[in-house]
């Protein structure tokens, strides 16, 4: 407490914006949080308390021996990396994350084109665009190399759309006049589905608004798939994945704002450009020399004014709880079904393991080790991209597959340790009585097994759940992720955050719950109070 | 012999190379006590988890009451249910409460109801003195306790035989005789029962008939009088009267002599040997040892005995040697008198028994009237 109350007189005394939603982690707390959001939000901690004063930009040319922040794999990374060598270039995964840590002065610089900085000033008014367009990039349609029909039929179509006005009016309405809703356009649903993919990147070219995905990129991709006869399926991945699900055939073509680069075309091809726009960097305005730094200018409003409007930004507004709920959903249909499929497997695999034949149990513990070998996130993207890369399976599938493997080699392990742990006599006795092999297991041994392994198997599904935050890499839209596609519309860097953490530890706690009622149960002290009056 | 509950004939069994029932032949009557006695590692235990098929015998024929239990494709959960085994280590469900471990039987394998099984249930842990324990879990009792709930566990499931294997060996001596009692009162309710035991008292006075195992066979039976008082066979004889050994083998020059005091020490207290009579066996082992140590070469190891006798309360402490070694007490010179005279100090009586191929150095160990008072 003595601690907790020493760092906020630090921030007081410096004048620092003090943001009142953040409170130190209590030691120990941090067990439930998922690794991602307490990463994230110890991260924002560390940046609001420990803040200083940054130097004022000037120039572009200064900014450029500063920190910049890229989407990771964009083309501003490239661009980056080659014509600003005495920067520090920091790579993000999501544009958000990007304006997140810029607001946090974290970074100096972020980059982005003309559209979207414009959409972003008008959300963040705290951000503003610096200096003159760096580059000029034309945004093409990405295909897989082998796929000339389909991007034959996309330059066919674009040609028609520059021809009769359609695509002027798209970027227009979109680009220009900053409109947010997609105009009505109809599908056959007995169509054939045309999988495109793309990248939540904020308005115009793909955000959720309304709970529906919109943006430039969106009407493009359903006019092309209209125009072919094709019903659209989007799939949103972070940027980086954007091509590898391409290769792999999770999606037939990206439409997603890309720019057409030569390092791109080296793995993909592109069709004729559909856009030309410039790129500019943009900063904090408080940075910029002239702008007022005094406390009352960034914060304005109150403790619980400004709670209350980050609620209603974050939760209410375009009925984005129900994008919450739905994420929520999510997580939970994951951390069940791997939990399920993984006990179901762990059993397998401990009688395997446990068996005397080497048939059974060399390939148990091989796979074992594997298993909990590997990254959980490794895991998943290999299962996803390359052990059902060329299959159309479900990406929530294929998650509680994953998972329900690697909770499947961790519980096996639980199993047999606590099978162990029972004495062989309890077998015998229930045996001479003259139990069967399978009813002594089921009378005996397993409810002696269950109350010994619960607080350890309980511990292991947390760290389950708490390891499904990750599912977001293979297009999932999990609670994380729902909490990243709130902060990438409303640019709010903690309440997202704070938010998604409060719903984990709520999860987690009547998760354990659950199980804390079986262990209960097989308690044989309670459940001897239970029995005697 | 055609009323035999339970006849065993020629049963083997191996485990891997070691043969551990050499050939058991048996007929138990309905309502037999029988004993099994023998040195460890005899086959007893064995023979006995045999019976209900807990170990798979390698040859042989076990039938009871007709029905040939060995035979390929027996009902093996069928016929243990009729023929309970108590443990030596109690093995009570630890989840269970008393009451439950003995109605999870009834519950489970012979159907009866709820009421029921609670009713006997209750009774049966009255007849063991444990009625208002019905609640408690198995942690909570005591060793002799967890025994008596075992056995009326057994009983509950109204089996024709109770197989008992060591019952009393994991209890400490206060607790030996609460068990002993209920198993009497059993015997006395003319239940078949077999029971491996090191209770020699109890043995006699309880059980109909006595089967003394040796190397995996029954080497001599018989009713307890005939066993225990009119042994047959040498090797039943020296099992009654030497029931209690211990044996210091040496097989290296470098000798812990702590480890060996501490063993002796041990057996002494064990079998409840006076000071006296454990100090001067002390000496004589170390005596022996010394005139042994130099010829360990030859030799290559040696074991010293010593043997107990409850009937005539004598030590023993004996060495077997090969022909061809010489005796190093056989010596004229000084050193061989002088090591004659430690040991008798010692001892008292030292004899040499020859044999075919081998000879034995006795020491025989008395208590001294002196050292009585004293």
């Amino acid at each position: 407490m003595k601690r907790r109350r020493l760092a906020l007189r630090r921030v007081h005394d410096q004048r620092l914006p003090l943001h009142p939603t953040i409170d130190p982690p209590a030691p120990g707390s941090n067990r439930c949080w998922p690794i991602s959001a307490s990463m994230a939000l110890l991260f924002m901690c560390c940046i609001s308390l420990s803040a200083t004063a940054q130097d004022v930009i000037s120039s572009v040319e200064q900014l450029k021996q500063m920190r910049i922040g890229v989407t990771q794999g964009s083309a501003y990374d490239v661009y980056a990396d080659k014509n600003f060598p005495d920067a520090t270039v920091l790579r993000f995964n999501s544009q958000a994350d990007l304006i997140t840590a810029l607001v946090a002065n974290k970074l100096d610089a972020g980059m982005a084109d003309g559209a979207s900085l414009r959409a972003l000033m008008a959300e963040q008014p705290r951000v503003t665009a610096f200096g003159e367009s760096l580059f000029d990039s034309p945004s093409g349609a990405g295909f897989r190399k082998d796929s000339t029909s389909l991007r034959g039929q996309f330059n066919k179509f674009l040609a028609q759309a520059k021809a009769d006005g359609t695509l002027e009016d798209i970027e227009r309405r979109w680009r220009k006049e900053g409109r947010t809703t997609l105009p009505t356009i109809a599908f056959d649903t007995d169509a054939p589905v045309l999988k495109v993919g793309n990248s939540i990147m904020g308005l115009p070219n793909v955000t959720y608004v309304d709970n529906l995905l919109v943006g430039s990129e969106i009407e493009i991709a359903m006019r092309f798939a209209q125009s072919i006869g094709h019903r659209p399926e989007f799939v949103t991945v972070d940027w980086g994945a954007l091509i590898p699900s391409l290769i792999s055939g999770k999606i037939d073509v990206i439409i997603s704002d890309m720019f057409i680069t030569p390092e791109r075309e080296e793995s993909i091809g592109f069709s004729n450009p559909y856009r030309q726009e410039g790129n500019y960097f943009f900063v904090l305005k408080s940075r910029l020399s002239g702008a007022n730094n005094s406390k009352t200018a960034q914060e304005p409003i109150g403790i619980f004014a400004s709670l209350k409007d980050s609620f209603y930004r974050n939760i209410i507004r375009e009925d984005r709880y129900k994008l919450i709920f739905n994420g929520l959903w999510v997580t939970v249909i994951i951390a069940l079904g791997s939990c399920i499929l993984g006990t179901a497997f762990g059993v397998a695999m401990a009688a395997m393991r446990m068996s005397s034949l080497a048939i059974l149990h060399v390939p148990a513990r091989i796979f074992i080790e594997i298993l909990r070998g590997v990254p959980a996130v490794v895991l998943l993207m290999l299962i996803f991209y390359v052990v059902f890369g060329s299959v159309n399976v479900n990406p929530v599938a294929v998650a509680i597959f994953s998972f329900g493997l690697m909770f499947a080699a961790y519980s096996a392990e639980i199993f047999r340790a606590g099978l162990l742990s029972i004495d062989r006599g309890q077998t015998e006795a229930a045996v001479s009585l003259g139990f069967t092999q399978l009813g002594s297991f089921r009378h005996i041994i397993l409810p002696q097994l269950i109350q010994r392994i619960l607080p350890v198997y309980r511990g292991e599904f947390i760290s389950m759940v708490k390891n499904t935050s990750i599912v977001g890499y293979v297009a999932v839209q999990d609670l994380t992720k729902v909490g990243d596609i709130i902060r990438s519309r409303t640019f709010d860097a903690f309440f997202p955050l704070i938010m998604v953490t409060l719903i984990y530890l709520l999860l987690i706690w009547l998760l354990g719950q659950g199980l804390t009622y079986i262990e209960r149960r097989t308690d044989p002290e309670r459940r001897r109070a239970r029995l005697t009056p | 012999m055609t009323d035999a509950m339970i006849r065993i004939e020629d049963l083997h069994k191996q485990f891997g190379d070691l043969r551990v029932l050499n050939g058991v032949d048996a007929d138990i009557r309905k309502g037999e006590v029988i004993s099994i006695i023998g040195p460890s590692g005899c086959g007893k235990s064995t023979m006995l988890r045999c019976l209900n098929l807990l170990e798979q015998p390698t040859s042989g024929r076990i039938v009871i009451e007709g029905e040939e239990i060995t035979a390929p494709g027996a009902d093996a959960p069928r016929i243990r249910q009729r023929m309970n085994m108590v443990f030596q280590s109690f093995n009570l469900f630890d989840h269970l409460t008393v009451l439950e471990n003995l109605t999870i039987g009834p519950l489970q394998l012979l159907g009866k109801s709820e009421s029921e099984a609670r009713k006997k249930a209750l009774e049966l842990l009255h007849t063991v003195g444990l009625a208002e324990r019905a609640n408690h879990l198995p942690s909570e009792l005591s060793g002799g306790q967890k025994q008596r709930v075992a056995i009326a566990r057994c009983v509950a499931m109204d089996p024709d035989v109770i197989l008992l294997d060591e019952p009393t060996s994991a209890l400490d001596p206060t607790m030996v005789s609460e068990v002993l009692a209920v198993i009497r009162n059993l015997a006395r309710q003319g239940l078949t029962m077999l029971m491996v035991t090191h209770e020699m008292e109890f043995a006699r006075d309880a059980s109909s008939r006595i089967f003394f195992m040796h190397e995996g066979r029954i080497h001599e039976q018989g009713p307890p009088d005939q066993v225990f008082d009119h042994p047959q066979s040498p090797l039943t004889r020296a099992f009654i009267q030497r029931v209690r050994s211990h044996v210091v083998s040496i097989d290296s020059p470098d000798v812990d002599i702590f480890a060996i005091h501490g063993g002796l020490e041990g057996f002494c207290e064990k079998h409840l040997i006076t000071r006296d009579v454990a100090l001067r066996l002390d000496l004589a082992t170390e005596e022996l040892i010394a005139l042994l140590l130099p010829g360990l070469e030859s030799l290559k190891q040696f074991e010293l005995r010593a043997e107990y006798s409850e009937t005539d309360r004598s030590l023993v402490l004996s060495v077997n040697l090969p022909a061809s070694f010489d005796n190093p007490l056989d010596g004229t010179d000084i050193e061989s008198e002088l090591n004659r005279q430690v040991l008798a100090q010692a001892g008292g009586e030292i004899d040499v028994v020859r044999r075919e191929t081998s000879y034995d150095i006795q020491v025989t160990i008395r208590q001294q009237p002196s050292a009585q008072q004293a």
